[in-house]
């Protein structure tokens, strides 16, 4: 692990105008992902997760969404790439050699950042992906960061071949004959596991299974050989043999071309199985984060905790959590969960989301009782929860 | 077997639809009084001879005479060989009335059609993609406005604009210009413009209603998500499946407007086209004549129902006649 982020997210807000008002999506959302890892996102259904996935290349319709904050992409070769074919949208934070000067462009037109160069080679930078203009971002959009859907049945479109579609998507970012691109969506149906990859090429979606077609997906989204996939989903709507066939096959994918991974899902037990760091969001908020074994061994938050018992064997399997989401259009004071929470007390209504409080250097819980003067034993039932240190993320 | 199979019975069905019609037609023809007969015996009396005799001899002369299924035998061979008998109005065979109207007409409704096909499914698009936007209530106008309009009516007011005040196109259509020239072009203009904006409304707002659907398609996220531009997104991705449904909808507007309102474009352009002919034959109660742009309208829409059926399987895979 390097110790900057391939992808470093923060404060992402997504806001949709509705009829029924501004509906907060994502609510300022902080996350890293590291070149070769797997971070998941969980929470229940609404919680934002999709939203923010999407966000991220801005996928999301606009109008009537917009996004907010920044996501800064760290792959050398797309800010070398964009640097060269957009030269008005560089900023120069510092001259030759120093990394140290972190100041942002003023310039909303700005979106190359360059941190560092060394004989005129940018040997550092970012992309913030959130203010780049779609035409930039195209090149990054299936070239450098891939897409894969919850829905298999709807992702690929009825009309064309699959040949066709994974031509298209070859051939949007390398300058190759159609021959070529053809052979390469050969190599990759085989690398996914579609037998008889030549004759199937000229297949339509609809003659392939639901597992086939998500199969054909990832091939589509492997095309460029991506540094990060964004995974929505990917094995919902599969049944549960094929589900453990995708995942197996996508921990193969990653070893061999060394992607990462946002994988976003609600199933605990496939959280268990791929990821190595886990954010638990809800309602566009980020409640607790953690490596995987934190997120299961010390489930912090009150959600978190309520989230796991939920699980076949949890003591709360058949009751689930009470109450549902809070309406979106109209956010609520205090913590997100606060409503649904059986510990709240009356410093949960007031103020915005508590600021995350850290446990250890990859936990952090946005909860007040880990706040100066509480006592977290209440929520984890036990004393030998690590003390809160301090009680901000400052720490 | 496959498509090639199903074209080939498709087409030896529209001989059997053209049979029903012809049939129909025949029974109520030979049901009905035939003007012909009436008017031969009215001016024999007004001469002073003998309206019987008259009427008998004018039978004679058209075959009247002979029994019922002879002479229905005679004329379904007649329909099917190109005979369909005699214009009295033209003083002509009705085959050569038909196909020399069929010539002014064909004229002004092949450019009018290929631009309603064209601009109909753009203009839908360009609302879908802004949907709920100014350009989207600009472009909904500006076709519902050409919608609702009654064609002869616009026609008449463009003439009297363009033609009277302004003196940019001619009033009276020429038959002696050649076909492709510019004084052609000009005084085809006018119906043109009328018949697209008169039938671009409705295929828009199908368009508009059919690619709305598809904009937000998580196939359209996909290509996103690919990097594919928003036009390229638009032209690949969103118009081929909206053009599946919209085909059922084109042919249908396109088979009424050549029926209905070619006859009046053509009656306020002087056009001497099959509608105009029609109009004429109806008036003269030219019974052959009738008959014989009632055929062609058949072929036309046995033909056009055809050729939708074949664009169903070339747009999507999905629809299959192999098995049928």
């Amino acid at each position: 692990m390097t110790d900057t982020p391939l992808l470093a997210v923060e404060d992402l807000t997504t806001t949709f105008k509705t009829d029924a008002g501004l509906l907060t999506a994502v609510g300022g959302i902080d996350f890293d992902i590291y070149e070769g890892e797997t971070v998941c996102i969980v929470g229940e259904s609404g919680s934002g997760k999709t939203v923010a996935s999407e966000s991220i290349t801005r996928l999301v319709p606009s109008p009537p969404g917009e996004v907010t904050g920044s996501v800064e992409f760290r792959d050398l070769e797309t800010v070398r790439e964009l640097a060269d074919a957009f030269p008005k949208a560089v900023f120069e934070v510092a001259e030759d050699g120093a990394a140290e000067d972190r100041g942002r462009p003023v310039d909303d037109g700005q979106f190359v950042v360059v941190e560092q160069r060394r004989n005129g080679e940018i040997t550092r930078g970012y992309v913030d992906l959130a203010r780049t203009p779609d035409k930039a971002l195209r090149r990054v959009r299936g070239g450098d960061i891939a897409h894969v859907f919850q829905n298999p049945q709807d992702a690929l479109n009825h009309c064309y071949t699959v040949g066709w579609q994974i031509v298209e998507a070859v051939q949007m970012h390398e300058d190759v004959s159609k021959g070529e691109a053809r052979q390469r969506a050969i190599e990759l149906l085989n690398d996914v596991g579609i037998p008889n990859a030549a004759a199937r090429l000229d297949d339509y979606p609809h003659e392939f299974s639901g597992g086939q077609k998500q199969r054909v997906m990832i091939a589509m989204a492997l095309v460029t050989n991506p540094d990060l996939l964004i995974a929505d989903e990917p094995t919902t709507a599969l049944d549960v043999t094929v589900q453990a066939q995708i995942l197996k096959l996508l921990s193969e994918l990653q070893e061999e071309y060394g992607m990462g991974i946002l994988f976003i899902t609600h199933d605990l037990g496939v959280v268990a199985e791929v990821a190595d760091r886990v954010v638990v969001m809800y309602a566009g908020k980020v409640m607790e984060r953690g490596t995987v074994y934190e997120i299961f061994e010390q489930p912090s938050h009150p959600y978190t905790r309520a989230l796991l018992e939920c699980l076949p064997g949890g003591g709360r399997a058949a009751a689930g959590i009470g109450g549902s989401l809070p309406d979106p259009t109209d956010p609520t004071e205090g913590c997100r969960f606060a409503e649904r929470c059986e510990y709240a007390v009356d410093d949960c209504f007031v103020g915005g989301q508590p600021e995350e409080a850290t446990l250890t250097d990859d936990h952090s819980v946005s909860c007040v009782y880990y706040h100066e003067g509480r006592d977290a034993s209440v929520i984890t039932g036990d004393d030998t929860t690590p003390a809160a240190s301090g009680g901000t993320a400052d720490d | 077997m496959g498509l090639g199979w199903y074209i080939t019975r498709r087409v030896a069905w529209t001989f059997v639809v053209t049979l029903i019609i012809v049939s129909v037609t025949f029974i109520l023809l030979s049901a009905a009084p035939n003007p012909e007969v009436a008017k031969a015996a009215t001016q024999a009396a007004l001469q002073g001879d003998n309206p019987a005799e008259a009427e008998e001899r004018i039978r004679m002369i058209r075959g009247l005479d002979k029994p019922f299924t002879e002479r229905y035998l005679e004329y379904v061979t007649g329909v099917y060989t190109l005979n369909w008998g005699w214009s009295t109005m033209n003083n002509e065979p009705v085959t050569k009335s038909v196909f020399e109207a069929l010539y002014y007409t064909a004229q002004y409704s092949i450019p009018w059609t290929l631009l309603t096909i064209t601009l109909g499914p753009i203009a839908g698009l360009y609302s879908a993609a802004s949907q709920y936007s100014w350009k989207d209530h600009v472009a909904t106008g500006i076709t519902f406005f050409g919608y609702a309009i009654p064609n002869f009516f616009f026609g008449i007011v463009l003439l009297l604009i363009f033609g009277v005040q302004l003196g940019w196109v001619p009033v009276l259509y020429n038959t002696d210009v050649p076909v492709f020239s510019l004084a052609n072009a000009k005084q085809l203009f006018l119906p043109i413009f009328v018949l697209v904006t008169g039938s671009i409304g409705g295929i828009m707002r199908v368009s508009r209603n059919e690619s709305s659907e598809y904009m937000n398609a998580d196939f359209v996220k996909t290509a996103k998500a690919k990097g594919v531009s928003r036009y390229r997104i638009y032209a690949r991705h969103v118009l081929r499946p909206t053009m599946v449904p919209l085909s059922t909808t084109m042919v249908g507007q396109l088979l009424a407007l050549f029926v209905g309102s070619s006859l009046l474009v053509e009656i306020v352009f002087g056009i001497p086209g099959i509608g105009r002919l029609s109009y004429a034959a109806i008036i003269a109660q030219d019974t052959s004549v009738v008959l014989g742009f009632t055929l062609f309208f058949t072929f036309l829409a046995t033909i056009s129902n055809l050729l939708q059926d074949i664009v169903y399987t070339v747009l999507d895979p999905r629809i299959s006649f192999d098995d049928r």
